[in-house]
């Protein structure tokens, strides 16, 4: 039977050179990192379309794939790496992380999962948690999104575990619009509905190779119409159902139709 | 060789064609790489790459004056084009019992496809149908097109794309002329149409396709020919055409030179640049053409005004003519403006206001920004994207991915 083993007997001994290769080893990986985070997004803003998007999407993997290089180079510069040594070695830090860091570690491990499973990238529009926004960034420990009000939102990988996370666009630039429209009941439905349709393909925002959907449903109060489009630009969302409004509303008025009014609310009685 | 079978061989000037069998020229492959350089050079924000400076004894070339222009590189006769319209159309005139009343012909912006149909309607004597007014359209006026289409007389309607505007209420005109045209309520017609008009109307209008025909794209070849051909009628003896850096031909030699000497990829590069559009193609040629500062030119009203001395019209190479590009920062706005202007072959700033969220001061503040890229001009009345802003709008919008023509 095998004793206890040694763990510091399978380091090596580490000279100057070594040091300082390692050194070189973390300051090249932290300015590949900077550069490719930094530059990255500033091409990202300068063209449109696809491009945009596989270069967004390209920010965390490159991360990765420089934080793996660089822990390779430097693992093999401070122990052999035999089998035995990497597992020593990997349950001695696994056991410290797991008690010390627990959701730091959790998060850093969802990190890795979210480039592999792609629930969202950078350039998507989320919600997690009722926080709606554009991801700007993904790190290693948690995501950055910014809301439509400037309002910059952190939210741990650790959420992809628990909570739901709604991709308006998932890593493309299909992002569905709706414009609502409360109408009188009194009016021809299916002149408003194509009048509606109407007013979605004149867009100026509009992505025409997509469907338009105009959807109808009765209520007690009158009638709901969802206008439902796609915008060229996901980041155009806003402006385009304000366009698919005002527009919709002026050519309702032009044909007569009368808005919706909900009715006051009647006095409960006493 | 002699010349009738080289001219046997050669394609069509004037080639009309159905649609599927349109072929934009191909770039060279040393440009195309260019072109990609180029664009990343822009995305790292270091645009065009500086001119070189002009060689030797191009400093004595000046651009010829306008008048002799005229005579060197007129403006097209639609006459020709109108011809070779007659000659695709031949069956389809000669049916009695129609298959199809209707015919289109559609082609990219400044290809003549209105001039030329009107043209033909005028040799044909058949009436051509005048546009509805911007009012008409908005109101889907039911008095357009008039009575007298459809009473056995066959027409001709050259430009469409004055027949709708991006509105809300302004489809329903156009909707209810194609579906009454196509459904044979109007007789025999022919429907001229602007690519870019006819790709948002497939999206308007879904009815049956017609037969759909366009015409065939100048490449080098019919390029060659073209440029000939209209610089041949201007004078008695054949005139040169070398390239001012090194003196290398840019039309192919005529039989009668003495020394033919080498032909440049000129007219390669500029058929590809301007997609095969003879109008945009004949803008840039006409805007590059120069003299020798000393030569002795013939006055104005001179018989032999349009004799150049020596023969001789230098032509200032590809790499050095500076082509119209989006202003930095171009975004949003700009390509509203563009593409609203194209979609409509044109429009006035009035009707602009109307189609577009945009202020009136936002779209005349950008209107004026690109007119000084020599991207628009003002054309009378309407907007237009110029001849030589067109490649790179359309190049502006694809990347946007806005729809395009298919030319």
């Amino acid at each position: 039977m095998n004793g206890p083993v040694d763990v510091s007997a399978i380091f090596r001994t580490l000279s100057r050179a070594h040091l300082v290769q390692i050194g070189l080893i973390v300051i090249g990986a932290w300015l590949l990192i900077t550069l490719s985070t930094r530059l990255l997004p500033l091409l990202a803003n300068r063209v449109s379309g696809r491009f945009r998007f596989y270069l967004l999407a390209s920010v965390p993997l490159l991360r990765l794939l420089v934080i793996i290089g660089a822990l390779v180079l430097t693992v093999t510069r401070v122990i052999d790496p035999t089998i035995e040594n990497l597992m020593v070695s990997l349950g001695a830090m696994g056991l410290a992380l797991g008690f010390a860091f627990k959701d730091y570690v959790s998060s850093l491990i969802a990190g890795v999962v979210t480039l592999y499973e792609a629930p969202y990238r950078p350039g998507d529009w989320i919600e997690v948690n009722g926080a709606y926004g554009e991801v700007k960034s993904i790190d290693m420990r948690s995501a950055e999104i910014v809301t439509p009000d400037d309002t910059v939102v952190v939210i741990p990988h650790l959420k992809l575990w628990d909570q739901l996370i709604f991709n308006a666009n998932d890593g493309g630039q299909n992002l569905l619009c709706v414009a609502d429209f409360y109408l009188d009941p009194r009016h021809k439905a299916a002149q408003v509905k194509h009048t509606l349709h109407d007013v979605a393909l004149t867009s100026a925002f509009l992505q025409i190779d997509k469907p338009i959907n105009v959807i109808v449903r009765e209520k007690p109060w009158g009638t709901h119409y969802r206008l439902k489009a796609y915008p060229i630009d996901p980041r155009q969302q806003f402006h385009f159902i304000t366009d698919l409004t005002v527009r919709g509303k002026a050519a309702l008025i032009e044909m007569g139709v009368e808005f919706a009014a909900i009715p006051a609310v009647s006095q409960a009685p006493s | 060789m002699p010349t009738s079978e080289k001219e046997k061989e050669a394609p069509l000037l004037w080639d009309y064609v159905p649609i599927a069998e349109y072929k934009p020229p191909a770039a060279p492959v040393a440009q195309s790489v260019r072109e990609r350089l180029n664009f990343f050079r822009r995305l790292f924000g270091r645009g065009e790459k500086e001119q070189e400076p002009p060689l030797e004894g191009t400093e004595n070339i000046q651009a010829l004056p306008d008048w002799q222009l005229e005579c060197i590189a007129p403006a097209p006769i639609w006459q020709e084009p109108a011809e070779a319209l007659d000659v695709e159309l031949k069956d389809w005139l000669a049916q009695e019992k129609l298959v199809s009343p209707i015919v289109a012909m559609v082609g990219p912006p400044h290809n003549g496809h209105c001039e030329t149909l009107t043209t033909w309607a005028q040799r044909q004597e058949w009436p051509v149908l005048s546009p509805p007014t911007a009012a008409q359209i908005l109101a889907s006026d039911d008095t357009w097109p008039p009575k007298h289409i459809g009473d056995g007389t066959p027409w001709v309607f050259p430009c469409l794309e004055r027949a709708y505007l991006r509105h809300p209420a302004g489809l329903t005109l156009v909707r209810r002329f194609l579906a009454n045209a196509y459904a044979g309520n109007l007789g025999r017609g022919i429907i001229g149409c602007d690519s870019w008009a006819w790709t948002f109307l497939r999206h308007v209008w879904r009815g049956r396709v017609p037969v759909t025909v366009t015409l065939q794209a100048f490449d080098e070849t019919r390029l060659a020919r073209h440029f000939r051909k209209l610089a041949d009628a201007s004078g008695d003896r054949p005139l040169r055409f070398l390239q001012s850096d090194d003196g290398r031909n840019v039309l192919p030699p005529t039989d009668a030179e003495e020394t033919p000497g080498e032909t440049s990829n000129f007219l390669q590069l500029l058929a590809a640049h301007s997609r095969g559009i003879c109008g945009i193609a004949h803008a840039i040629w006409h805007a590059n053409l120069q003299s020798e500062l000393n030569e002795k030119l013939g006055g104005k009203g001179d018989d032999a005004a349009c004799r150049i001395a020596n023969q001789t019209v230098w032509v200032t190479p590809w790499s050095q003519i500076v082509h119209p590009c989006l202003p930095s920062g171009a975004g949003r706005d700009e390509a509203f403006v563009l593409h609203t202007l194209l979609l409509h072959n044109g429009l006035p700033i009035e009707l602009m206001e109307r189609l577009l969220h945009l202020s009136p001061d936002q779209i005349m503040g950008t209107l004026i920004h690109l007119e000084e890229s020599g991207l628009v001009a003002l054309d009378e009345t309407a907007w237009q994207v110029t001849p030589q802003g067109y490649p790179a709008v359309r190049q502006f919008l694809q990347a946007g991915d806005y729809l395009i023509d298919h030319f």
